[in-house]
C-alpha cells in the first residue's frame, strides 16, 4: 500500500518537472520549427545561476531562483539571435549549432563547478504523513507551482493576445504572417519564455536529484523523448507523453531499479515503429 | 564588369596535393624526431604523439562513415557511438572467447555494426528528420545502458560492463607499426568512400538528402539506398570501434558508448566540410591534434575546440577543407592570370581578368 501511495506522489512529481521540461522544447519547435538541442543545457545552467547568485552574492533562494529564471530568460534569446538566427533556413546546420552550442555550455559550467553534483537547498523544509508515506512539503510545493505554471501558460496560449499570436505561428506561418502577426519578434520572446521554463525545470530537479554539468545530456533525452511521444509541436500531447514516461519510470524505478532508463526508452522506440508522428501529431498543436 | 572566369584548379594538382599530404603522413614517425629534438632524446613524448595521430586516424574513420550518413544521405545520426561500441565490444569478446587473428576479428566487428546498422535502418526508414536522430541516439543510450546493466563476464570484467582483454586483444609493442596499420585501414576506408560517393550510390544518397520525395519520383528506391547507407556507414564506424579496442586493450562504455564520440565524430564533420569525405579526415586530425596539444588546459581544451567547431559552422559552413581549397585556387589563379589567362580574355573580349595583373 505504502509503495502504492508513494509510486503516485513520486510519479505525479516527476511527471510535472519532465513536462515542464518538455514544453519549452516544444513550443519553440512548434513556433519557430527548431529543435533546440540546447535546452537541457538550459536548464543546467538555470540552476547552475541559482547556485552562483547563492555562492557569490550570498543571496537567498528566492532571490537566487528569479535571478536564475530571469537570467535564462534573457539568455536563451541571446543565444538565438546568435547562433541560431543566422542560420536560420538550413535545418541541419541549426541542428548542429545547437548541439554545439549544449556541448560548449556543459564543458564551461564544469571548468567553472566542476563536474560535482550538487544539491540546492528546497523551497520548504518538513514534511507530512499521508497513508503512511512521509511526503515532504517541497515535493508538495513543486507539484503545485509546476501545475500553476502549467494552467498559467495554457491560459495565456488560449486567452492573451500575445499567447493567442503564438498559437497561431505554430499552426500556419504564412497565415499569421498575413495578419499581421510579428513573427520575428514573438519567435524571440518564445526563447525567452522557453529558457525561463527550462530554468525553473532545472530548480526544482537541482533541489530534487541534484544536478550536475552532465545532467543536461539526460535532461536534453527527456524533453526529446517527451515531445517526439507526444507529436512534436504538440502542447496537449507532451503533457500526455510527460505523464506515461514520468509514471513508467517511477514504477520501474520502485518495483525493478536494474532497468530503470531502459524502460522508458524501450516505450519510445516502440512508438516511434508504431506511431512515428507521435501520440497527438502536429495537427493537434 | 563581368565577373573573372572561374579557372578551375586542374585535377591533376588536387591529386598531387593528396599525394602530397600522404606522403606527409607516411614519413611523419621518422620526420617527428627530426622537427622536435625532444622527441629524441625523449621517446615516451614520441610515442605519445604517435598514439594521438593513431587515435586520430581511427576518429578520421568514424567521422567519414558519419559524413556518408550525415553529409552525402542527411540523415543525421546521434548515435554512431552506438556502431563504435559494438564494433568495440565484438573485438574484446572475440578476442578473449577464440583469439583469432586481428584482421579477422576488426572485420567481425565491422560486421557486427552492419547488422546493428540495419537493425536500426528497419525502423529509420519510416522515420524523418529529427525523429529519425532521436532513434539512433535513443538506440545508442539502450546499448549503453544495456551493457551496464548486463556487465559481461567476459574476459578480465571491469567496472560498468568493462571487458579488459589485455593480452588477447593486443596488436604491438611498436607505436610506429600501430600508426602505419591505423593509417593504411584509413586510407583505405577513406578510397572506399571516395569512390563510393562518386558511384550512383553516392548520386542517390545526395539526391535523397536534398529532395527525398522528388528522389521517389524519380524513380530511385529511397528505402533501398537509406537501408544500404546505414549498413555501410556503421560498418566503417564498427572497424574504427573495433581497432580502437586494439589500441587501447579493453572495452568499455566510457570508452566506447559514449554519446562524446558521436559528439566528436560530427564536430569533425562540421570542421572538415559535410559531405566530403576527405573533410572529415581533416577534422579529426585537426581536432586530435589540437586536443593534445592543449592538453595542459585541462577540459578548457574542449570548450576552445567546441567554440571553434561552432564558429566554423556558423562563419564557414561549408567547412575548413573546402575554404583551404577556394584559396588554394585563388592563389593558383594569380599564378596563372598573367601568361593563359591574358590571351584568353583578349580572345574571348573579357577584359576584366586581364586587368587584374
Amino acid at each position: 500500500m505504502g509503495g502504492i501511495v508513494e509510486v503516485l506522489i513520486l510519479g505525479f512529481l516527476i511527471s510535472s518537472l519532465y513536462a515542464l521540461t518538455a514544453l519549452g522544447f516544444t513550443m519553440i519547435f512548434g513556433v519557430a520549427g527548431v529543435l533546440n538541442l540546447a535546452h537541457g543545457a538550459f536548464a543546467m545552467v538555470g540552476a547552475y545561476l541559482a547556485i552562483w547568485a547563492m555562492s557569490a552574492w550570498g543571496w537567498g533562494l528566492p532571490a537566487a531562483a528569479a535571478f536564475a529564471v530571469l537570467g535564462m530568460g534573457v539568455l536563451a534569446p541571446l543565444f538565438y539571435l546568435v547562433f541560431v538566427r543566422p542560420v536560420e533556413d538550413r535545418p541541419i546546420i541549426v541542428f548542429l549549432a545547437t548541439l554545439l552550442l549544449a556541448v560548449i555550455l556543459e564543458q564551461s559550467i564544469a571548468l567553472t563547478f566542476s563536474f560535482n553534483s550538487r544539491i540546492l537547498p528546497p523551497l520548504w523544509e518538513g514534511s507530512f504523513t499521508l497513508l503512511g508515506t512521509r511526503i515532504s512539503y517541497n515535493r508538495v510545493a513543486a507539484s503545485a507551482i509546476v501545475l500553476l505554471i502549467l494552467l498559467g501558460l495554457w491560459l495565456f496560449v488560449r486567452r492573451a493576445r500575445l499567447g493567442k499570436a503564438i498559437l497561431a505561428l505554430s499552426m500556419e506561418r504564412r497565415g499569421a504572417a498575413l495578419v499581421g502577426i510579428p513573427a520575428r519578434q514573438i519567435i524571440l520572446g518564445v526563447w525567452g519564455i522557453s529558457g525561463a521554463l527550462a530554468a525553473i525545470a532545472g530548480l526544482f530537479i537541482g533541489s530534487f536529484f541534484g544536478i550536475s554539468p552532465l545532467e543536461e545530456r539526460l535532461l536534453l533525452v527527456i524533453a526529446f523523448s517527451t515531445v517526439v511521444l507526444g507529436g512534436l509541436g504538440s502542447i496537449p500531447g507532451s503533457l500526455w507523453a510527460a505523464f506515461i514516461i514520468g509514471y513508467s519510470e517511477t514504477i520501474i524505478q520502485q518495483f525493478a531499479p536494474e532497468a530503470r532508463g531502459l524502460a522508458s526508452l524501450a516505450i519510445l522506440m516502440v512508438v516511434l515503429m508504431l506511431r512515428p508522428q507521435g501520440l497527438l501529431g502536429r495537427a493537434a498543436a | 564588369m563581368s565577373r573573372p572566369r572561374q579557372l578551375r584548379l586542374p585535377s591533376c594538382l588536387w591529386w598531387i596535393g593528396l599525394g602530397l599530404t600522404l606522403g606527409l603522413l607516411l614519413a611523419i614517425p621518422y620526420l617527428l624526431p627530426l622537427l622536435f629534438p625532444d622527441m629524441k632524446v625523449n621517446p615516451i613524448l614520441l610515442r605519445r604523439w604517435l598514439d594521438t595521430l593513431t587515435v586520430a586516424c581511427l576518429w578520421a574513420i568514424l567521422a567519414m562513415s558519419w559524413d556518408l550518413l550525415g553529409g552525402y544521405a542527411g540523415q543525421i545520426s546521434f548515435g554512431h557511438s552506438l556502431f563504435f561500441g559494438l564494433g568495440g565490444y565484438t573485438s574484446a569478446v572475440m578476442s578473449v572467447l577464440f583469439g583469432w587473428s586481428p584482421v579477422l576479428i576488426i572485420a567481425l566487428g565491422g560486421l557486427v555494426a552492419a547488422v546493428g546498422g540495419l537493425v536500426v535502418a528497419a525502423p529509420a526508414l519510416r522515420l524523418h528528420g529529427p525523429y529519425l536522430s532521436l532513434m539512433t541516439l535513443v538506440a545508442a543510450l539502450a546499448f549503453e545502458r544495456l551493457m551496464r546493466w548486463a556487465k559481461p563476464q567476459i574476459g578480465i570484467p571491469g567496472a560498468e560492463g568493462a571487458i579488459l582483454c589485455i593480452p588477447q586483444c593486443f596488436l604491438t609493442f611498436d607505436a610506429t607499426a600501430k600508426y602505419y596499420y591505423a593509417l593504411g585501414l584509413m586510407v583505405g576506408m577513406a578510397l572506399l568512400l571516395y569512390a563510393l560517393t562518386r558511384s550512383r550510390f553516392g548520386l542517390a544518397l545526395e539526391a535523397i538528402r536534398d529532395d527525398e520525395e522528388a528522389a521517389q519520383a524519380a524513380g530511385l528506391n529511397t528505402a533501398k539506398y537509406k537501408t544500404l547507407a546505414f549498413g555501410m556507414s556503421a560498418f566503417i564506424a564498427g572497424l574504427s570501434g573495433a581497432f580502437y579496442v586494439y589500441h587501447i586493450g579493453s572495452a568499455s562504455p566510457k570508452a566506447v558508448l559514449d554519446l562524446e564520440i558521436s559528439v566528436q565524430a560530427i564536430v569533425a564533420s562540421v570542421l572538415g566540410g559535410l559531405g566530403t569525405i576527405f573533410g572529415p579526415i581533416f577534422g579529426a586530425f585537426f581536432f586530435k591534434i589540437t586536443e593534445e596539444y592543449l592538453r595542459l588546459l585541462g577540459a578548457l581544451r574542449f570548450v576552445v575546440l567546441f567554440s571553434l567547431a561552432l564558429g566554423v559552422l556558423l562563419l564557414v559552413p561549408g567547412g575548413l577543407l573546402a575554404k583551404l581549397r577556394v584559396q588554394l585556387r585563388r592563389g593558383w589563379q594569380a599564378l596563372y592570370t598573367p601568361a593563359g589567362a591574358v590571351r584568353n580574355a583578349q580572345e574571348t573580349g573579357e577584359l576584366g581578368v586581364g586587368r587584374r595583373r
